[in-house]
């Protein structure tokens, strides 16, 4: 597994069911620890996952997961991947600990350490007092644990969860979050979560594909767009004398800032490298100006989801 | 990872092999099965005709013995014939048919469950084909039906030819390769179409009515056909007909059935294929809707 090859490279995928396109030429390298798939109901969102797990047969172009061919080395890279699927999963007519491990020795752990990593991986999801339990039994949000139990057992160092947080109250779904985001910090997974939830991907991905209709829509950083974001100020201001306001905004072009007039009391102003906030701060004093409010710009997921979204005649 | 560190580890220990990784799922199978106390009580009655006849041949070996229970040797002689009558009709005929209950119990559950409860999107996740799942699968109930057919039948044969000496070995070793190859036969021929029906029909019960009825459908159509046309052909479609000119073939006898034992081989082979096919077809992580 090369360490320097982008966990997932998608070269002109494209996925073809009869005479349905489902994903057409999807490109892009993706690094981040954790990615996330956004895209409507039937953007191809699940066909992506299923191809890259190796359900699917590409009909055109290729995907490499950390370097690896799926279509040529499906089965190591099968060995090296979790998966958690959307929909309820699981062995009928054993209990939860007893499936967990078959799950584990079917990745290849030898029974020892399949039965002890069950135990572990049903303490660490918060279903340890359940685990004896028939899974049947088990409720809703009890089977999502179940699923990402069974996902991590043998320790996968890329974790497929698709619609992770669906059904779940929310207690149980900030429980979800928390986990995904503790297995990304733990840094021992990469993770690619697949939602149509934008505050769940929001919360756990640092990058997001955007797909619409089988193609990529847009592809966001989100861990750069959230620091680029802390760079572009919105100001508004009260004057305590006249003019004060144009000799504030020469001060803080002076230092360096782009600066537009929304109007008489409100600015916008991206700061540059090394100039910080309190900066502004200390020009206002000095220009005699009070700053009544200071907001870092909120380009949130949803806007960026909404403009990926907009059709070719500009409507959603 | 340990119970009372809850954070996240990945696992860097040893892996098995990944050829025999669809053992994990013969060996859930097998245990799955067992599970089952009437499965059990029945299993253990499989081996009750074995008994039988391992005591028949000892006594005919064993004059003392059968003084003590005031039988005549003569009687016991002319009775007992230890051939390949013995192996071929008396032993591994019934055997069969305990076989295909064992099958028609087990297979089943064995897959349907699976399906029926989405799990094979989490089988395939993993390094596991469909070929090494349908494998898993088969092996259990290879296993089972081999552990009441050909296994106790190569023990007989083994005890037999230590008791009858080198000249029955030397006339009758025939039997010993014959008795694997008809069980082994068997089992491909039942176990798949089984296995296949369960994996489109995904409900136990359902399933096993299905195969009971193409089995008794398929005797009542070849039996009519042979009646009214007079013609062996009817014997293609009746898995009982088919078994028996297999086994007549295998064991070099002559055999009830008038059928070519080409057509009795590619029956077999017709019906081991297709059932392939059709089950092949069901096990897949996702139904593709084109």
């Amino acid at each position: 597994m090369g360490e320097a090859a982008p966990v997932i490279d998608l070269d002109g995928l494209g996925v073809r069911f009869g005479r349905h396109q489902v994903l057409d030429d999807l490109r892009g390298a993706f690094s981040g620890r954790a990615i996330g798939l956004l895209g409507p109901n039937g953007a191809g969102k699940t066909t992506l996952l299923n191809t890259l797990l190796g359900f699917y047969r590409p009909t055109a172009g290729t995907a490499r997961l950390f370097g690896m061919d799926i279509t040529a080395q499906g089965r190591e890279l099968r060995r090296r991947v979790g998966y958690m699927p959307e929909r309820d999963a699981f062995i009928a007519g054993i209990s939860g600990v007893r499936f967990v491990r078959l799950m584990a020795e079917v990745s290849g752990l030898p029974p020892e350490a399949a039965l002890e990593r069950a135990h572990e991986v049903f303490f660490y999801v918060g279903l340890g007092e359940a685990r004896y339990r028939n899974v049947e039994t088990y409720s809703l949000g009890m089977k999502q644990l179940l699923k990402l139990a069974q996902a991590i057992a043998h320790g996968p160092s890329l974790l497929f969860l698709d619609e992770p947080t669906n059904g779940l109250d929310p207690p149980a779904r900030l429980r979800m979050l928390r986990l995904i985001r503790e297995i990304r910090d733990s840094g021992k997974a990469r993770i690619v979560v697949s939602s149509h939830l934008l505050r769940d991907v929001e919360e756990c991905c640092e990058e997001v594909l955007v797909l619409n209709r089988g193609r990529i829509a847009t592809y966001c950083n989100l861990a750069e767009e959230r620091r680029a974001n802390r760079r572009f100020l919105e100001l508004d201001l009260a004057a305590e004398r006249e003019g004060a306001g144009s000799s504030f905004r020469a001060a803080i072009e002076g230092l360096g800032c782009e600066v537009a007039v929304v109007n008489r009391r409100r600015i916008k102003a991206v700061l540059p490298p090394g100039v910080e906030v309190r900066h502004i701060y200390a020009s206002a004093i000095e220009q005699d100006v009070t700053i009544r409010r200071l907001d870092h710009k909120r380009t949130s997921l949803e806007d960026i989801f909404l403009q990926a979204m907009e059709g070719d005649d500009g409507r959603l | 990872m340990a119970v009372y560190d809850h954070g996240y580890k990945g696992y860097d220990g040893p892996l098995m092999p990944a050829r025999s990784r669809f053992l994990v799922i013969s060996r859930y199978g097998l245990r799955e099965a067992f599970a089952s106390r009437l499965f059990l009580a029945f299993f253990a009655f499989c081996f009750a005709w074995p008994l039988v006849l391992l005591g028949a041949m000892y006594l005919r070996y064993n004059a003392e013995a059968l003084t003590l229970i005031n039988l005549d040797s003569a009687d016991l002689l002319e009775f007992v014939q230890v051939n390949t009558w013995f192996f071929q009709s008396v032993f591994l005929r019934n055997q069969l048919m305990l076989g295909f209950v064992v099958v028609l119990v087990t297979g089943p559950s064995l897959v349907s469950a699976d399906l029926r409860n989405q799990a094979m999107p989490l089988y395939l996740s993993r390094p596991l084909t469909r070929t090494d799942y349908v494998l898993g699968k088969l092996v259990v109930l290879g296993v089972l039906v081999s552990a009441i057919t050909w296994a106790p039948g190569l023990l007989l044969f083994v005890i037999q030819a230590s008791l009858g000496g080198r000249e029955w070995l030397l006339e009758h070793w025939r039997i010993a390769p014959a008795m694997v190859i008809v069980s082994a036969v068997w089992i491909l021929c039942m176990s798949l179409p089984m296995l296949a029906i369960a994996a489109w029909v995904k409900w136990k019960p359902w399933a096993r009515i299905v195969f009971l009825g193409l089995i008794v459908s398929g005797s009542a159509l070849g039996e009519f056909y042979k009646e009214f046309y007079d013609s062996w052909l009817g014997s293609m479609v009746v898995a009982f007909d088919v078994a028996d000119a297999l086994s007549a073939s295998v064991f070099g006898t002559q055999g009830t059935v008038q059928m070519p034992d080409t057509a009795a081989w590619f029956a077999a082979a017709a019906l081991a294929s297709l059932s392939a096919a059709l089950l092949y077809r069901r096990v897949r992580a996702f139904e593709v809707v084109k």
